[in-house]
């Protein structure tokens, strides 16, 4: 046995020596600088890219991290007769996956990607190339400039929303109140190590304004000024609601349906997607949105869609992702509460806000910003996690 | 010299050399290079760990992870916690599993215990079941208002509520896993407690020994090696588990190293990842030898067996019925409640409400609704998702069974028949290796390996034969163990024989090797197939939408919270492995049991 | 003072019959034989002494005291039988040492360590195999397992030992080693054996008495010199003796000068020792063992040799008379030329006479060939 376990030893040190030495690609800093170099705008007409789309056929494969594009792509195939191939994958597992078809350069691997999350979008698949940053002439006119690079294809929001069997909204008022140990384990949320957007959330709240807002909302909850046993009023607020018994969930579905089952004596609040409230009738769960949480009522995210760049159908890519910032292909979100098209033209669904309205009390991702702290984020995070 | 190439060439004659050899080169790359890459991998700069490892390019060397789990000030919430977490559970699992499945086994082949027949097959369900859906049951029972929703059945039913410890975190978890391998222990204890000689037992009682010494002293060592065996297999698959802990644990905040692994590898530090699937590899590695060590040569259990084939059955008299009834009870909890369980789950549409108005059949069989509805995909039956799913997981687990039984089968004909030389113990440890790695570890390092090509090997990522391949190698260590055993006893002079009248290899294998063992061959098909039905860690980041599996998507659904959609999938993945697993025992005379080398 | 007794004892194993209906006394100090082929109900027999089986009907006493009675409903377990019992396959437990494993049953009955010792080291050095006290039961060889297990098993003086074929996993040489150990014990120990074997010639070296049994049932229970020389029926006289006895098919008719036989090879009258009833519509068979078969110079039968086996201290030959085969034992160092032609004879009252109908014996007596 000894001998064995020598010569296992002896095998792996020559093996690690020598074998695997190629597995990462050598991308690592050809990051461009310049805002001009980071996209071109095509200029091709949308006819043409339909006419070579349909010359290169389908089926054109999509990942995405939210299940309405594949009725939206269904509406592209009925008008257009190619074949689209649509799975929905989580963004971490979607990331990591993209990025290793790419590197194998598989065959029937992705086209087309609708991935949320972008601090690691960025480091792990912008600036390695692994994806491309399509934008064609009728696109950026439908979109505003900051959302063209990373290209925006919507936004998500996720607020706060609290059971209202038994009280008003006067107990969530105020973000400090779910730290509150009178609050005590009330507060849910999708855990940040499973859903990447939820840890932007907690790293935008690290920029300077945020921090300075979350002093001030302490200041009018507690009537004095917050003391630091943390860095900042950011990492202190986070610390707190951790543990003051924040519950952590590996879906909002769940949280939603946790927070608002009727009959419950304790009055459970969530952060979760806006689209979930929106079917409380129809699971009977009774819930309300704390829109006055101050000051800060959640956040939302965008959802980019980019283009491989080992697609096997890119001008079906292109045809489709141009296609469904149209009013035409935003037709099976328009009554989606929670989901805002790119595409200012496309309004709301009916009783939701605009996304103007809700960057007013909800913290928007930074794509740059989140990419650059995020990792101190996970590891306080992972420093209080338990 | 000649000698020399004599003597190599008289080496490469023999079949079983050039099998053993086979097993070297390709284990070597497909298990111990993939080791390799593990501790490579602790070493370097990841594409996420940029930001992090300020200063670093892609693929540079750094310590960096190795001095944040182990001597950082977080290193207690990343490493140690999580790492004392999963002792915890892994031997709570164990001390579950052994007492729950021995005390069974000693029932069923000792006493005069009732219902045995549909005991025994009842018993083997939670083992069948996906490992998570039994933590997904215990959910549905034991759930308390701590994290809202819709109470659990046994609040609803008792007006109890259940204690925070009973429903989450370390408790739950080790119940939840111990349960699910005490079939093992059932099996395993079972199988020596049915062939230990009875005489042994007899001359104890000739010699007056006490009921009480009898079993502390003779029948508890007796059964030891296979009570080692059991916990040495329970102990790194509870280790390894993922998907219980995350169900049970998180709610929580409690984590074990696995689900700690998932986070890291998943998300933005797979450094750290890798140093912990290292640990958990070297853990399995260190009990192995101890368990080795441990039971060495010199108390060899090989047991003549006696001629009392009928043991006298301990009878339990008045307690007969009710420790039968207790028994059906507990068996019935872990294996027809949580079904029926599921198959309600599946049909109401608002949660823990069960009036009749509330059920529904639009999960199985209605069409998609609107994408703002409960029921806005198809239902299962209807869905060509789940279709292509469970071909998907039909056809991997196939050729999953055929690859690891027809390769484990060889290995344990050519480990046998070469034992004593160190090259049949290199592959004989070379094959158990796989077991010992997690499921998850293993399949983030094919990943990587497999992503780009290397030499002659292309890159086979996203295609079908990556699962392929991993699944035969991680299912290898069953079929092989299973194998050798079964070679054992099998006597040299039956393949001599055949060697005598000059019968060519490949035939001596078909026509009487294989024919002779033959319900040990199938069995070693049936349980890497099983295994493969309801493997989820194993595969989840290797699949592609072209060829995702059933498991895959049912996790996907779990975790999603589209309930009803999970439950009737893994209703259906239960209600399938148990039809083609009682359908094969029934045909052949195969059985898991067998497989696990009872 | 009887020391066994067995009642009407039947065993069924569902609706197999084991033992028939069994009726045995063993007296004390015996060492009987329970000998029959495999299946014969021997080993079952002694489980149920022992009371390691339940029988379905009967009693059994041991001692005077009511073991066993299906109708009383007594079962004393076999702990509380004062019975040792030599298993087949030794029954060693393979964890313990050598030690350990005879200390055992005296640990049981709560010996003081030093007396337990005491007991030990006495065993170990009579059975020679002091050197081994501390080895574990696969590091021995079957022979020294074998002592090792005796020594289990007397550890506890127990007054009736039971063995199950204690010898048959030893090779030949070793079991006649262990034979005469075995009888030695008897002789030193005077306890009370029960033995099952299959070997006759095991049986016939060490009993005090024999109990043959086929298909479950009692065919002979006698001293073993007995059993051979006058087997009461056909089962018996074929099952002992090696080689083993000639059967000739006859008819018999009475005559004054005694019996007459008659067959196609040979005409003979048969002188029985006890007046003998013939029936002579029934066919007989005669028996004669291959010693009672003599190779003489004016013997008036002429036969052809077949077959020769010089032994050394002895030669079986197979001789042809007409249509029938003898065997026949001579002792001496002589050989045969094959088909070289020998002069047969009959002396001796060891002749046996049997009724093929009834396969039992119907006389003993003298032949006188015509």
């Amino acid at each position: 046995m000894k001998r064995l376990f020598k010569l296992l030893l002896a095998t792996i040190m020559v093996l690690s020596m020598a074998a695997c030495s190629s597995n990462e690609p050598n991308t690592g800093n050809n990051t461009p600088d310049e805002p001009e170099d980071l996209y071109v705008i095509d200029t091709t007409s949308f006819d043409d890219l339909v006419a070579k789309a349909q010359e290169e056929g389908g089926p054109i494969r999509i990942y995405s991290t939210h299940s309405s594009v594949e009725k939206g792509a269904a509406l592209f195939t009925a008008k257009y007769g190619i074949e689209v191939e649509f799975t929905q994958i989580g963004d971490a597992e979607m990331i990591e996956k993209v990025a290793n078809e790419v590197r194998a350069g598989v065959e029937g691997g992705v086209d087309l990607i609708f991935v949320q999350d972008g601090a690691r979008l960025k480091n792990e698949l912008l600036d390695t190339g692994y994806v491309v940053n399509y934008v064609n002439e009728r696109i950026a006119a439908m979109l505003p400039e900051e959302d063209l690079f990373p290209l925006v294809f919507q936004y998500c929001s996720k607020v706060f929303i609290y059971n209202s069997e038994n009280q008003d909204g006067s107990r969530w008022e105020n973000i400090w109140a779910v730290t509150d140990p009178a609050n005590y384990g009330l507060f849910q949320m999708k855990d940040t190590g499973s859903e990447g957007v939820n840890a932007n959330f907690f790293t935008m709240l690290l920029k300077e304004e945020n921090i300075q807002k979350l002093e001030e909302a302490y200041k009018d909850y507690y009537g004095t000024d917050l003391v630091l046993t943390e860095e900042n009023a950011a990492y202190e607020w986070i610390k707190l609601a951790y543990q003051n018994g924040l519950i952590l969930g590996t879906s909002d579905t769940k949280i939603c349906e946790a927070v608002g089952a009727a009959g419950q004596n304790q009055d459970f609040i969530g952060l979760f997607t806006l689209n979930k409230y929106a079917k409380k009738d129809e699971k009977g769960l009774i819930l309300e949105i704390a829109d006055d949480m101050n000051p800060i009522a959640g956040f939302f995210y965008p959802i980019y869609g980019l283009i491989s760049a080992k697609a096997e159908h890119p001008y079906g890519a292109q045809a489709l992702l141009e296609y469904l910032y149209t009013p035409e292909g935003w037709a099976p979100w328009t009554s989606r509460v929670g989901d805002y098209s790119a595409n200012t033209e496309n309004a709301p669904a009916k009783g939701d806000k605009t996304i103007a309205e809700w960057s007013k009390v909800l913290v928007r991702e930074d794509a740059a910003f989140v990419a650059e702290h995020r990792a101190e984020m996970e590891d306080f995070i992972q420093s209080i996690a338990q | 010299m000649k000698r020399k190439i004599n003597h190599l060439l008289a080496f490469l004659k023999k079949p079983q050399n050039l099998i053993l050899l086979f097993f070297v080169v390709t284990l070597g790359y497909l298990v111990l290079f993939p080791l390799v890459c593990i501790v490579k991998d602790t070493f370097v700069v990841h594409a996420s760990e940029v930001m992090r490892v300020k200063g670093s390019k892609i693929g540079d060397f750094t310590t960096y992870h190795w001095v944040k789990v182990f001597a950082d000030k977080n290193s207690a919430t990343i490493f140690y916690t999580p790492l004392f977490n999963t002792m915890k559970v892994a031997l709570g699992a164990c001390f579950v599993a052994i007492s729950f499945g021995g005390s069974f086994a000693w029932l069923v082949t000792r006493t005069d215990l009732r219902w045995k027949g549909i005991l025994t097959k009842l018993f083997m369900f939670p083992y069948i079941m996906p490992s998570w859906t039994l933590a997904l049951a215990w959910m549905n029972f034991f759930k308390n208002s701590t994290v809202g929703g819709a109470q659990g059945i046994f609040t609803a039913l008792t007006g109890i509520v259940t204690p925070n410890w009973f429903a989450y975190g370390g408790f739950p978890i080790t119940m939840v896993i111990g349960l699910h391998y005490a079939p093992f222990a059932y099996i395993l204890i079972g199988g020596i407690l049915r062939n230990m000689d009875a005489n042994l037992e007899e001359a104890a009682i000739i010699l007056k020994t006490k009921r009480s010494r009898m079993f502390m002293e003779i029948t508890i060592p007796m059964v030891m090696p296979a009570v080692l065996s059991t916990f040495i297999l329970v102990f790194s698959s509870a280790m390894s588990a993922f998907a219980v802990p995350q169900f049970l644990g998180l709610p929580v905040r409690y984590y074990v190293l696995t689900t700690q692994m998932f986070r890291n590898l998943n998300g933005t530090n797979p450094g750290y990842g890798y140093i912990i699937a290292l640990v958990m590899i070297l853990i399995a590695l260190i009990i192995m030898f101890v368990n080795q060590a441990v039971i060495g040569k010199r108390k060899s259990y090989t047991t003549v067996t006696g001629k009392s084939a009928n043991i006298s059955q301990f009878k339990l008299k008045k307690f007969r019925t009710p420790i039968s009834s207790l028994f059906l009870v507990l068996v019935l909890c872990v294996s027809v409640i949580p079904m029926i369980s599921f198959l309600l789950q599946s049909m109401i549409k608002i949660q823990g409400n069960y009036s009749p108005s509330n059920f529904t059949l639009d999960f199985w069989i209605g069409a998609a609704a609107a994408s703002d509805k409960i029921n806005d995909k198809a239902g299962i039956l209807i869905n060509a998702d789940v279709w292509k799913g469970l071909f998907n997981s039909l056809k991997l687990s196939i050729v999953a069974a055929l690859g690891a039984g027809t390769f484990g089968f060889l290995a344990g004909y050519a480990i046998v028949k070469q034992r004593g030389t160190w090259l049949s113990r290199f592959v004989e440890n070379l094959t158990f290796i796989p077991y010992l790695i997690p499921s998850m570890a293993f399949s983030v390092i094919y990943l990587s390996m497999f992503a780009v090509r290397h030499g002659p090997i292309p890159a086979l990522y996203g295609s079908f034969a990556i699962l392929a391949i991993i699944g035969t190698v991680k299912y290898l260590p069953m079929a092989s163990r299973s194998g050798v055993n079964s070679m054992l006893q099998l006597s040299h002079e039956i393949e001599e024989a055949a060697m005598i009248v000059g019968v060519p290899w490949w035939k001596r294998m078909t026509q009487i090797i294989v024919p002779i063992q033959k319900s040990t061959v199938i069995s070693g098909y049936l349980l890497p197939f099983i295994s493969s039905m309801r493997e989820l860690s194993l595969y989840v980041l290797l699949v592609t939408p072209a060829n995702k599996v059933l498991t895959t998507i049912l996790f996907q659904y779990n975790e999603k919270g589209w309930d009803q959609y999970a439950n009737a999938i893994n209703f259906v993945i239960i209600v399938f492995v148990l039809v083609i697993n009682f359908g094969i025992e029934r045909l052949t005379g195969a059985s898991i049991e067998k497989g696990v080398g009872g | 003072m009887p020391v066994i007794r067995l009642v009407n004892v039947t065993k069924k194993f569902g609706n197999f019959v084991a033992v028939d209906n069994l009726n045995m006394t063993i007296q004390d100090g015996d060492f009987v034989s329970l000998l029959g082929p495999s299946g014969c109900g021997k080993t079952t027999t002694l489980r149920m002494i022992a009371g390691l089986e339940t029988p379905t009907e009967g009693e059994i006493y041991i001692d005077d005291t009511l073991v066993f009675s299906e109708e009383k409903g007594i079962n004393l377990s076999p702990d509380k039988r004062n019975v040792g019992f030599l298993f087949q396959n030794y029954a060693l437990w393979p964890h313990m040492t050598v030690y350990k494993n005879i200390a055992f049953g005296l640990e049981n009955m709560k010996w003081k360590k030093e007396d337990i010792d005491k007991r030990v080291n006495e065993l170990l050095k009579t059975l020679q195999i002091e050197e081994f006290r501390g080895r574990y039961p696969a590091e021995l060889s079957g022979g020294q397992q074998q002592r090792v297990a005796i020594a289990r098993t007397l550890a506890t003086n127990p007054a009736i030992l039971l063995m199950d074929e204690p010898l048959s996993n030893l090779d030949a040489k070793l079991r006649n080693g262990m034979r005469a150990e075995l009888k030695r014990l008897h002789a030193t120990s005077k306890s009370t054996f029960v033995y099952v074997t299959h070997d006759q010639s095991e049986a016939m070296t060490l009993s005090t008495r024999v109990c043959l049994m086929d298909r479950g049932v009692l065919q002979q229970y006698c001293p073993p010199l007995e059993l051979y020389g006058e087997p009461t029926n056909l089962f018996v006289a074929d099952f002992m003796g090696n080689p083993t006895m000639n059967f000739v098919d006859v008819k018999a008719r009475k005559s004054e000068n005694g019996i007459e036989l008659t067959c196609p090879s040979m005409n003979l009258t048969f002188h029985p020792l006890q007046e003998t009833e013939i029936n002579e519509a029934d066919d007989y068979v005669l028996g004669l063992r291959p010693e009672a078969v003599l190779i003489q110079e004016d013997g008036q039968i002429e036969g052809t040799v077949i077959s020769s086996l010089p032994s050394g201290m002895e030669t079986t030959l197979s001789i042809e008379v007409k249509d029938i085969r003898l065997s026949s034992v001579v002792f001496g160092n002589i050989d045969f030329a094959m088909d070289s032609k020998v002069n047969l004879t009959f002396k001796g009252n060891t002749y046996i006479l049997f009724n093929k109908r009834t396969r039992n014996k119907v006389g003993m007596g003298a032949l006188t060939i015509k």
